[in-house]
């Protein structure tokens, strides 16, 4: 991107999105030594893109500095006890259905079956593991896929449109209870990492919310 | 505060300023990274204010945190007034408390390159309000949404919706929230004290103020007189114009709107300045003197009333009411309002004390009673009662500043008989509610019966059992 004429591609952009939902995705996964280096590396990478212009890059650089201030071990031990064992009545694990969910049985299925069909429909598998699919690295992990494909559509000169809408779908309902989730996850956390890992999921979804719009009207605009 | 100013045409020494000057920073700004309390000062003409965002951001700041005062706002012949301004200023940005996501609109114009391929101008962000789930009274109230012009606002399961990129900012859900939640990180009610505030203790003469919409056009200031910007002025309620009376200044005037995004903002800014003259002549206070069409010279001397508290805050109408002393004085734009109910017609459903967003109508049970009882101090005429109030003329909301009322304090509006459960003595409903229903029902005796003379939790048993 370049900041002095203040312009950056279609591509460029999706590339920034796609970089910044896979390292919040990473941010979710089990705490080590190795994760935080790269999910280090993953930021300064992103600021190497263009990050720094965006509202979203402040509180990515203080899960950055968080990082680099904690013991991966205390990391790991925090983030059991938030998002595993729930040790204190502290959990507050990352998946949609824990928040959105009224009735938890019937929910977890109904949006772990959202998320399948969405992947059915865009034509991703997921490789899921022990997490179900609602879980929120794995809804990371999609839309981070979902900005690759709109970045190749971009590049090539293709209409990004429906990789927009299906991240749009998957979106609208990540800003319903990402921000709620956030607070919760700063309230509870003692070492401070998830707690910024929280604060730059929130304000990074929230910004999809409206960018992912604003790229849809754009994108119709120009095919239309 | 450290200052870094454009313009060598300027003699900042003769400034009380720690300005550090740049001539032709505004073409290309650098940003220091060894402060974090910085100004700026530019020139209208060279200073991009999207690239200067851009910049602040990528060094770390957060841009609505840091200062930027163009010089035409500021008077380049008169030192004191030019400190004056920089004193407001500060002192505004000193009340600042930060931003949420939920507060920064992305702006993105999508432009068409020579490939044909789409190009966005990198993102610069407008600042709007979002609810504060904290002290958004919640529970039905939607006072913002009754306000919203653009419609970007909704109710929705519960909660207030809010469509950032269908938000103008221009304010009037901030000034219409009863309970101040919600919230421009930009323009909040106590930076605008902090600005007037800071006026007052810079400037030693008698100084009037003039409020105007910070998107319309500027224009020329006289002497004495210092521009106070909120975002749009269809925002004002009377209480805000009088406000800056009550913090120091001895002159107010409202601004013509200017840059037509509201098309109703200059009447309903006359109807502001309209009830304000009128509550100011209710106090025996001559309003033409106060709240002028026209800026002039000679200012007449401060009020000698002080507010106690922040006249634009939620509660502003009552802290300015309190300043102002005995007044009756009622119009369509009163701040305030009595409330009071139709006997005959309310049924104690309790819907308008539990969308009452102040708690100036509350329900208390008391001994086979249900009292709903009103505090004129608390009440900010918003309505929410008689709109959500599912009985038609059984509420009405009179828009008036009484402070009689108010002084009276806390008093029982209506009182309802309780009827008693025939199984367990608890409580099924008050007996005009159980009347409402017997008209509704008709000749259903059996089910009338159930209704009216058990309690929910026993008609629950039994139905189970």
């Amino acid at each position: 991107m370049s900041e002095m004429s203040g312009t950056l591609s279609g591509s460029d952009l999706a590339r920034i999105r796609q970089g910044c939902y896979r390292v919040l995705a990473s941010g979710f996964g089990r705490p080590s030594a190795e994760l935080t280096a790269q999910i280090r590396a993953g930021i300064l990478a992103l600021e190497g893109l263009g990050m720094g212009v965006f509202s979203f890059a402040q509180p990515m650089r203080r899960w950055d500095m968080a990082l680099s201030a904690a013991s991966p071990g205390d990391v790991a031990t925090e983030y059991v006890r938030l998002f595993g064992s729930g040790m204190d009545g502290a959990v507050c694990v990352p998946i949609e259905s824990q928040h959105l969910g009224v009735n938890l049985v019937g929910d977890a299925a109904r949006h772990a079956g959202r998320i399948e069909d969405l992947m059915r429909r865009s034509g991703f598998e997921a490789d899921l593991d022990e997490r179900p699919p609602d879980h929120l690295a794995v809804e990371l992990e999609l839309a981070s896929a979902f900005c690759g494909a709109e970045a190749t559509a971009w590049a090539d000169g293709g209409s990004a449109e429906k990789w927009l809408e299906w991240l749009r779908e998957l979106v609208d309902v990540l800003a319903m209870w990402i921000p709620g989730f956030a607070a919760t996850v700063g309230e509870r956390d003692r070492v401070g990492v998830l707690a910024a890992l929280g604060g730059a999921t929130a304000a990074f979804v929230m910004h999809e919310y409206d960018i992912v719009r604003v790229l849809i009207g754009a994108a119709a605009e120009e095919s239309g | 505060m450290k200052w870094i100013a454009c313009s060598d045409r300027i003699d900042w020494t003769e400034t009380d300023l720690d300005v550090s000057a740049r001539p032709g920073w505004c073409r290309d700004p650098v940003v220091p990274r060894d402060t974090d309390q910085v100004g700026f000062i530019g020139c209208a003409e060279d200073l991009d204010r999207a690239h200067l965002e851009r910049r602040l951001r990528s060094e770390g700041f957060d841009p609505l945190g840091v200062p930027v005062v163009l010089l035409t706002e500021l008077d380049r012949d008169s030192p004191s007034r030019m400190a004056a301004k920089v004193a407001a200023i500060r002192s505004r940005m000193a009340a600042y408390t930060g931003s949420r996501p939920e507060h920064l609109k992305p702006v993105m114009p999508a432009t068409l390159s020579r490939r044909s391929f789409l190009t966005f101008g990198s993102p610069t962000y407008q600042p709007v309000p979002h609810p504060d789930d904290s002290c958004c009274a919640g529970d039905g109230c939607r006072a913002c949404v009754d306000s919203c012009p653009h419609g970007a606002l909704d109710w929705s399961r519960g909660a207030i919706r809010h469509d950032r990129l269908g938000c103008a900012a221009c304010g009037r859900c901030v000034s219409a929230c009863p309970s101040g939640a919600m919230v421009n990180p930009a323009f909040t009610p106590a930076q605008l004290y902090a600005e007037v505030e800071g006026l007052a203790s810079a400037v030693a003469e008698p100084f009037g103020v003039r409020i105007t919409c910070e998107r319309g056009p500027r224009s020329e200031l006289m002497k004495d007189w210092y521009e106070v910007a909120v975002p749009c002025v269809g925002m004002l309620p009377p209480h805000w114009i009088i406000g800056p009376l009550l913090i120091g200044a001895t002159a107010v005037a409202v601004s013509k709107c200017g840059c037509d995004a509201e098309p109703d903002a200059d009447q309903r800014a006359g109807e502001a300045v309209v009830f304000a003259r009128s509550w100011l002549d209710a106090a025996d206070i001559p309003a033409d003197s106060r709240i002028v069409d026209e800026l002039r010279e000679g200012l007449v001397s401060a009020l000698g009333v002080a507010a106690a508290g922040n006249p634009f805050a939620a509660n502003g109408a009552v802290v300015v009411a309190a300043a102002l002393g005995d007044v009756l004085v009622g119009g369509v734009r009163a701040p305030t309002g009595v409330v009071t109910i139709q006997e005959d017609v309310c049924t104690g459903c309790e819907m308008c004390s539990t969308v009452c967003p102040t708690s100036a109508l509350r329900a208390v049970p008391i001994e086979g009673r249900l009292e709903i009882d009103f505090d004129p101090s608390r009440c900010t005429a918003c309505r929410q009662c008689v709109v959500r109030c599912p009985e038609e003329g059984a509420i009405h909301v009179l828009p008036i500043v009484d402070s009689v009322e108010m002084a009276v304090g806390r008093r029982t509006l209506i009182r309802h008989e309780l009827a008693e459960c025939l199984r367990c003595g608890g409580t099924v409903a008050p007996q005009a509610a159980l009347a409402r229903i017997a008209r509704a029902l008709g000749d259903d005796e059996k089910a009338l019966k159930q209704i009216t003379s058990l309690c929910l939790d026993c008609r629950g048993t039994m139905m189970v059992f």
